[in-house]
């Protein structure tokens, strides 16, 4: 067998496993739902670094006046 | 980048690589699996999108990523043993085709998992030096296996007779 015929063939056995416009839409919806939890978590993260930036100069300051 | 572009970003991606990473996984697991796995695989996409470095070569990047999904997915499987054997994939054939595709269909899902995926991994266009990368062994050694899949490939389409030129 050729190159190219086993190309086309497997292009053609891939085709089973390729994903219909049903599950890719779907696949996409789930992923909308996680992302908005993606980025709640990366502004707690960031809210936790500024906290924690902000206590340590609140810190430092006491430390001053003690 | 503001929330727009990032949208328009990521799915530029999406829709560049799903089918794709889809039938990977697909392959190697099964549809279920493949949903979740796809999942994972974007939304480390979306994460990656906000680095101050995004990554060139995203189709390599996205695959590397499937690839070390697919082992973190093999690895909790071997310690659970709560998975069916991974080499019971089938393609869906609930779908209509004609008898020649579905031939080459049976002879591909005959293979075993790892020579499927080097033949998906070829067939998305990958080179051997990419395809090493990715599985993490060489291009040398990639390029071998593959040789070897695809002879062994060819010897199931010839056992399923498959009309197919082999001139």
């Amino acid at each position: 067998m050729t190159a190219p015929d086993l190309d086309r063939a497997l292009q053609d056995a891939l085709a089973a496993y390729r994903p219909s416009a049903r599950v890719k839409d779907r696949v996409r919806a789930r992923l909308r739902r996680a992302q908005s939890g993606v980025s709640v978590l990366f502004v707690a993260k960031d809210s936790g670094k500024i906290l924690e930036r902000l206590f340590r100069k609140v810190d430092k300051q006491f430390q001053k006046i003690a | 980048m503001n929330a727009q572009q990032k949208a328009e970003a990521f799915d530029a991606v999406y829709d560049a690589l799903f089918s794709d990473v889809f039938a990977y996984f697909n392959l190697c697991f099964g549809p279920q699996e493949a949903e979740d796995l796809c999942q994972e695989a974007f939304l480390r996409v979306w994460r990656a999108i906000d680095d101050e470095k995004p990554p060139d070569n995203w189709r390599a990047w996205v695959f590397r990523c499937a690839v070390n999904l697919k082992n973190d997915y093999l690895r909790k499987a071997y310690q659970t043993r709560l998975t069916q054997p991974l080499d019971e994939t089938l393609p869906d054939e609930s779908r209509p085709d004609d008898p020649a595709r579905l031939a080459v269909q049976q002879a591909f899902s005959a293979l075993p998992r790892d020579e499927r995926e080097l033949l998906a991994l070829k067939a998305f266009g990958f080179r051997s030096e990419e395809m090493g990368a990715a599985l993490g062994v060489s291009a040398s050694a990639a390029r071998t296996r593959l040789q070897k899949a695809k002879a062994h490939f060819a010897q199931q389409l010839d056992k399923e007779e498959t009309p197919y030129d082999r001139t």
